[in-house]
């Protein structure tokens, strides 16, 4: 049976990312739900031309008709796209996920107030330190030249007393090979996508943060849908978001024994006076994230530690 | 008349041009800087590929109507030498017109984000939280001066003048 | 089947387009927006929306800055005595050589290759110093501008290269190794070009003149080659020292430039207007073309053309090689119509898969890859090389096309060498990493 409905979807990211794997799963389910009357076609690697920056808008706009966004870089068009990339809020899938849901309603809002609605959100796994050395201490982390991927990031680690420098993704490897800087704040899966074993030989835990991914649907598209088409649609994200939030523990342990398996070490259990060290010099940012969303972002913090 | 607009288009062509040169100048310099910031005092501006970017769109965009009047634009001539005289002049209408209506469809949308930027007060994700009506705007006004050098043209051309050829070797 | 008539439309709309003579970039716009409302019916907001988002976001890459930066740094080195020396310097070398000075385009090109990472800013800066000399010496013109549409290409296949960089990301593969990886095949290519060139001059003497800088000694010819070999020597250094990235080479070599400008006297606020004011315009050239050629994959996209096409090779059940002369045939057809990083992004997820089950190595797939793209840039009707060579000489672009035929061909046989030998490609990478 030819499909009734077509969507062209959007990802950023690499079609064996986490959050690709998600998608997947939402395309499949959606089709057997449907008998096939809704069908997908993913445009992996940013392929069709838009940055996770351009696809709230673009959503927006009917430009897509669902994308699959890194929220992080959305922070400039509203605050509450940076809670999730804030940093040691969040040190484990599960409290990762309790964030989310405590700033649902929240999100909720925002893509309403954007003519789009919220399907599922997509971990990533937590990013931590790669480098020549352990970097378990304030003494190693003095002045080592990190490349980092936010404004949150340049912030806390200049607050902690490294050197954070900002370079494309593409000029990592580069400035890796010859020396230009010395470690990379990343996930361990990001670096094991990249194989930094070759330049780089361990991998610190601190678990810096779990942004979000956030997959959101134009809301002209979603109302002209049949309830039970909505139905389906609610469903197969539901499972995207149950596949993803599983896989990203699996990923982590499949990403270390990659790591290991090259010659990688990884280093945990440091020193918790360190991570406190760290942890305060995130607190800037927190401060500042509380500054612009006021009693909301307060009563957000408040509902996830509680 | 059709010489003086021609004229005052041909001025704003060369100032938008000579911003681009400034521009593709503040290139080089700020990634000279980078460069002395990372490997002498281990910082960095935080803002190279972002600044560069926009000083890129911004520059490509502001040349465009400059580039066009002085043939540096390439166009696929094959057809439109050959033909002379009254019905060179028609093609060469069409060409006109079939731009101007592309570049004002691209303004209008572009001009959209850029005023979509402006009214949210959109920044941009790095530390210097640009705001993005900036350099989006910068692109819509490169389209406009594009607009105003093909009305120009297309009134020198409707009025019996010459066609802009490819510059080729100088 | 579908993409067939998305292309075949494509197709037809961009003869419409460009061959009314629509300055080229304007025209790839035309074509994109007619074949989002023709093919897929789509409303004009929803085409504005994408157009508004994707000019803007095509247009502020960083990736594009280093185009700008070399084409300004070739208008300089032609505005000096440092391209006439270069000429000068090379004449001795190459004396014996049957063609001569034509050999410029490939041993400059091959040179300026490991300095830039993209072949329109190797082609643009390597054409823009060359060109105008090769045609004032009586050079065969035809001979020297394919040579060049040829040989400017290897800016994608002698490191370092975006091209590469972006398989590298997508197909999780070492860029180091791509790197070493690309160096062989890249010398491969320019030692067949200088072969065809001498052949072709052997046969018919008259395509290259006499050389008559016979006087010059070698000490001479070296003085004369150093500001251009000072030049690439400060880059390299530059990149392989980590001071500066790849992408951020260009700049490193116009500060090399005007240092050398300088320290040569011959700066001048005319030479640095004219320089500038020669780069802005033929930046807004190139730029402008690769922004709308981005737009034209976007439209294709949308229209499922690479997907589908790759979908149904995947689906055929034939041997390695049979695949890999299938995927040369999609990829040269893909060519026709894209720029190298789309086509590399848009097939990639669907053709890796196939690839590595048929036990193909990843690294030679990149370099394999970085070759079917380059293929791409000589061809018309949308051939950066292509559009380049006609913005600095004013030959049309489908004079250009035929004579860079021979040097498309050569690159073809260079593919199939690879193919049936890939240590070419992959024993410098085993050398140096394990
Ligand atoms: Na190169
Ligand atoms: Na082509």
């Amino acid at each position: 049976q030819a499909a009734e409905i077509t969507w062209d979807m959007a990802n950023e990211y690499n079609d064996t990312s986490i959050h690709a794997e998600g998608d997947k799963v939402f395309a499949k389910t959606l089709g057997e739900l449907t008998n096939g009357a809704i069908e997908i076609t993913h445009h992996f690697g940013g392929s069709i031309g838009f940055k996770s920056k351009d696809q709230l808008d673009a959503v927006a706009d009917g430009a897509l008709p669902i994308a699959d966004t890194f929220v992080g870089p959305l922070g400039g068009i509203n605050s509450m796209f940076l809670l999730p990339s804030l940093p040691f809020l969040t040190k484990t899938p599960a409290d990762s996920r309790k964030l989310y849901l405590a700033a649902k309603d929240a999100y909720d809002e925002v893509f309403a107030e954007n003519n789009q609605k919220l399907l599922w959100s997509s971990p990533w796994p937590p990013s931590g330190i790669w480098a020549k050395k352990p970097v378990d201490s304030l003494e190693a982390l003095a002045n080592l030249k990190i490349r980092t991927y936010d404004a949150n990031g340049t912030i806390t680690f200049q607050e902690a007393g490294a050197s954070p420098i900002q370079l494309s993704w593409a000029d990592v490897v580069p400035q890796l090979s010859t020396g230009g800087i010395d470690a990379v704040l990343t996930s361990a899966e990001g670096g094991t996508n990249a194989k930094f074993w070759e330049q780089l030989s361990h991998f610190t835990e601190v678990n810096y943060a779990m942004p979000l991914n956030m997959i959101h649907i134009n809301l002209d598209v979603w109302n002209d849908l049949s309830d039970e088409h909505k139905e389906a649609v609610l469903t197969a994200a539901k499972a995207a978001e149950d596949h993803v939030w599983a896989a990203v523990e699996k990923r982590v342990e499949e990403n270390y024994a990659e790591m290991k398996a090259n010659g990688l070490t990884v280093v945990n259990g440091v020193d918790t006076g360190y991570l406190d060290a760290l942890n305060k010099a995130g607190q800037k940012a927190q401060a500042e994230w509380l500054e612009k969303t006021g009693a909301k972002g307060q009563a957000i913090l408040d509902a996830y530690s509680n | 008349m059709i010489a003086m607009i021609n004229r005052v288009v041909s001025a704003i062509n060369r100032v938008a041009g000579a911003t681009a040169a400034l521009l593709l100048f503040y290139v080089l310099v700020h990634i000279i800087y980078e460069i002395i910031l990372r490997t002498v005092f281990a910082t960095s501006t935080f803002v190279l590929d972002e600044f560069v970017g926009y000083a890129v769109a911004a520059m490509t965009f502001l040349s465009l109507g400059y580039a066009l009047e002085t043939g540096a634009l390439i166009r696929v001539d094959l057809a439109i030498t050959r033909i002379k005289g009254r019905a060179r002049r028609w093609v060469e209408l069409f060409c006109i017109s079939s731009s101007f209506a592309m570049a004002g469809f691209c303004a209008w949308w572009v001009g959209r984000d850029a005023l979509r930027n402006w009214t949210r007060g959109s920044v941009s994700e790095s530390i210097a939280e640009v705001p993005l009506w900036i350099p989006v705007g910068a692109v819509w006004l490169g389209l406009i001066f594009l607009m105003l050098q093909l009305f120009a043209y297309f009134l020198r051309v409707a009025a019996g003048g010459n066609p802009i050829d490819n510059e080729g070797t100088e | 089947m579908d993409a067939i008539i998305a292309g075949f439309t494509v197709l037809v709309l961009i003869l419409l387009f460009l061959g009314s003579g629509v300055w080229v970039f304007i025209g790839l716009l035309l074509v994109s927006t007619s074949g989002l409302f023709l093919v897929l019916d789509f409303p004009a907001h929803r085409i504005g929306a994408i157009l508004g988002k994707i000019l803007f976001r095509s247009a502020s890459s960083w990736e594009l800055a280093a185009i700008p930066l070399f084409i300004w740094m070739g208008e300089m080195i032609l505005r000096t005595d440092i391209s006439a020396k270069l000429f000068r310097g090379l004449a001795p070398l190459v004396r014996h050589i049957p063609g001569g000075l034509i050999h410029t385009n490939v041993v400059g090109s091959t040179l300026f290759a490991a300095v830039s990472g993209s072949s329109a800013a190797t082609t643009a800066t390597v054409g823009k110093i060359t060109s105008v000399e090769l045609k004032r010496r009586g050079y065969d013109e035809k001979l020297s501008i394919g040579s060049l549409a040829g040989a400017g290409s290897l800016g994608l296949l002698i490191p370092p290269s975006i091209v590469m960089i972006i398989y590298g990301v997508l197909a999780e593969v070492s860029i180091s190794q791509l790197f070493a990886a690309g160096v062989l095949p890249g010398l491969l290519v320019a030692f067949l070009y200088s072969a065809y060139i001498a052949i072709r001059c052997k046969i018919n003497p008259a395509l290259a003149p006499e050389n008559t800088d016979d006087t010059i000694t070698l000490f001479q010819s070296f003085k004369d080659l150093s500001p251009v070999l000072g030049l690439i020597i400060v880059v390299l250094g530059a990149i392989y020292s980590g001071l500066a990235t790849p992408s951020e080479a260009a700049a490193v070599g116009v500060l090399g430039t005007l240092v050398l400008v300088i320290g040569t006297g011959q700066m001048s606020w005319k030479m640095m207007t004219e320089s500038l004011m020669g780069a802005v315009r033929s930046s807004a050239m190139v730029c402008s073309i690769l922004i709308a050629a981005a737009f034209l994959s976007t439209a294709m996209g949308y229209m499922h053309v690479p997907q589908d096409v790759a979908t149904a090779i995947a689906a055929l059940d034939i041997g390695p090689y049979g695949l890999i002369m299938i995927l040369a045939v999609f990829y040269i057809v893909l060519g026709l119509f894209l720029d190298g990083i789309s086509i590399v992004v848009m097939s990639l997820p669907i053709t890796l898969a196939p690839i590595l089950a048929m036990g193909f190595d990843p690294i030679w797939f990149g370099v394999f890859l970085v070759l079917m793209v380059e293929l791409g840039q000589m061809t018309p009707p949308v051939g950066f090389n292509l559009f380049v060579l006609q913005g600095l000489t004013g030959i049309p672009v489908n004079r250009v096309a035929i004579a860079a035929l021979p040097f498309f061909i050569l690159m073809g046989a260079a593919v199939a060498i690879i193919t049936i030998w890939p240590e070419i490609a992959l024993w410098l990478p085993r050398i140096l990493f394990n």
